[in-house]
């Protein structure tokens, strides 16, 4: 069985096309399920939760970035793979997995799954990158040695889209089997502002300072954070030929 | 991938696994696979079997193993290179050297002594080539 979440925001005019366009062609390839619809009164979690205990085969995103995060953050270890429909404001992390609007629905019906690790701040999942914020951080990287850099911002990095690929990381695919903690230093010189950005491999990362919160995917806050680990191979997902990865 | 070939004039960030900025400090036993790139600060022990390239403004106070190796910075510790070494003008190192080749710049200053492993013998008192160095500058 199918289960489709539907974004709150593809109520809105603008969307109905698109809503309407998908659902055709998914009738048409036979990948008809049950559609949850997010709204005021069901949390996402709720929905999430109660919709894996119907042991579905698929649960499918129809939305955007942000939804795809939340959903990815709650699926992590079930086994339950995931597909991406991306209709809304910004969908990078599908085009990083080889999905656009146009082909979705093919690239469902061929399900071609690979699984991708996940990152973990205590027990809470995030799939690209967890901002780690506060004064005066120390880090202990893999319960080897401790790094500290004043006046820095300090991320966490399980991969990074295409448009970041700038940056320079030669291994930042989500089945790497580490995550990054990445470190960016700006520094003003008289005519530029230049970035320095230090890179450090990991598995374990143990945060050692009190008053340090992780942002998780730009959306979810974890206040006095402990630890950060990689769950290798943590989401089955369903992705297109042309993934970065 | 560097443990082979070695590349003229070190490495880029994209070919690093580990890259420390100069306003990163590191602590600790500092152990990884790939190559990797210092510019900051390290205190303890570095250890790859990859490719390490140490930056002109980087002090690294720790013993260090690699497979290949670039210094252009301060090392105060043992340096053990299993494959070649290259010291550019600006690196300055306090300790013993092993290496299976290796090639200075006139300017590198070597307080320590210099064995080569390849053939097992000791080459000349790392001292001795520092001296030598200044001398050819003289």
């Amino acid at each position: 069985m199918h289960i489709y979440i539907y974004d709150s925001a593809l109520s809105q005019k603008k969307y109905l096309s698109q809503v309407h366009e998908v659902e055709a062609k998914v009738t048409d390839l036979g990948l008809s399920g049950r559609v949850s619809r997010l709204g005021k009164l069901r949390s996402l979690r709720d929905i999430v939760r109660e919709e894996l205990r119907r042991m579905p085969k698929t649960i499918i995103v129809v939305g955007d970035d942000s939804l795809v995060s939340q959903v990815i953050s709650l699926m992590g270890g079930t086994g339950v793979a995931l597909g991406i429909i991306p209709i809304g404001e910004h969908h990078q992390i599908a085009a990083s997995l080889g999905i656009t609007l146009e082909n979705a629905c093919n690239v469902l019906s061929a399900r071609r799954i690979i699984e991708i690790d996940l990152g973990m701040v205590d027990n809470q999942a995030f799939v690209r990158r967890a901002e780690i914020l506060g004064p005066k951080i120390k880090v202990l990287i893999d319960g080897n040695y401790s790094i500290v850099a004043p006046n820095t911002k300090l991320e966490v990095v399980n991969f990074l889209l295409e448009s970041e690929a700038e940056v320079g990381m030669a291994k930042s695919d989500a089945q790497s089997g580490s995550l990054y903690l990445m470190i960016t230093k700006e520094k003003n010189s008289f005519l530029k502002k230049e970035l320095e950005r230090s890179l450090v491999p990991f598995r374990e990362l143990d945060i050692q300072s009190d008053a340090a919160e992780v942002v998780l995917d730009g959306l979810t806050k974890v206040n006095h954070p402990c630890r950060i680990t990689i769950m290798p191979n943590g989401l089955q997902i369903i992705v297109g030929r042309e993934r970065n990865f | 991938m560097f443990a082979k070939t070695v590349p003229a004039g070190g490495i880029s960030n994209k070919d690093a696994e580990t890259i420390i900025g100069s306003s990163v400090k590191v602590e600790g036993n500092f152990v990884c696979e790939g190559n990797i790139i210092v510019d900051g600060e390290v205190r303890g022990k570095i250890a790859t079997n990859g490719f390490l390239q140490v930056g002109n403004k980087a002090l690294i106070d720790a013993e260090v193993k690699a497979g290949n190796g670039q210094i252009s910075g301060e090392i105060k510790g043992n340096v053990k290179i299993s494959g070649y070494l290259e010291l550019t003008s600006t690196a300055k190192i306090t300790g013993d050297m092993e290496f299976g080749s290796i090639s200075i710049e006139r300017g590198a200053i070597i307080n320590g002594h210099c064995t080569m492993n390849e053939n097992g013998g000791q080459i000349t008192p790392a001292t001795s080539l520092a001296e030598a160095i200044d001398e050819e500058e003289d």
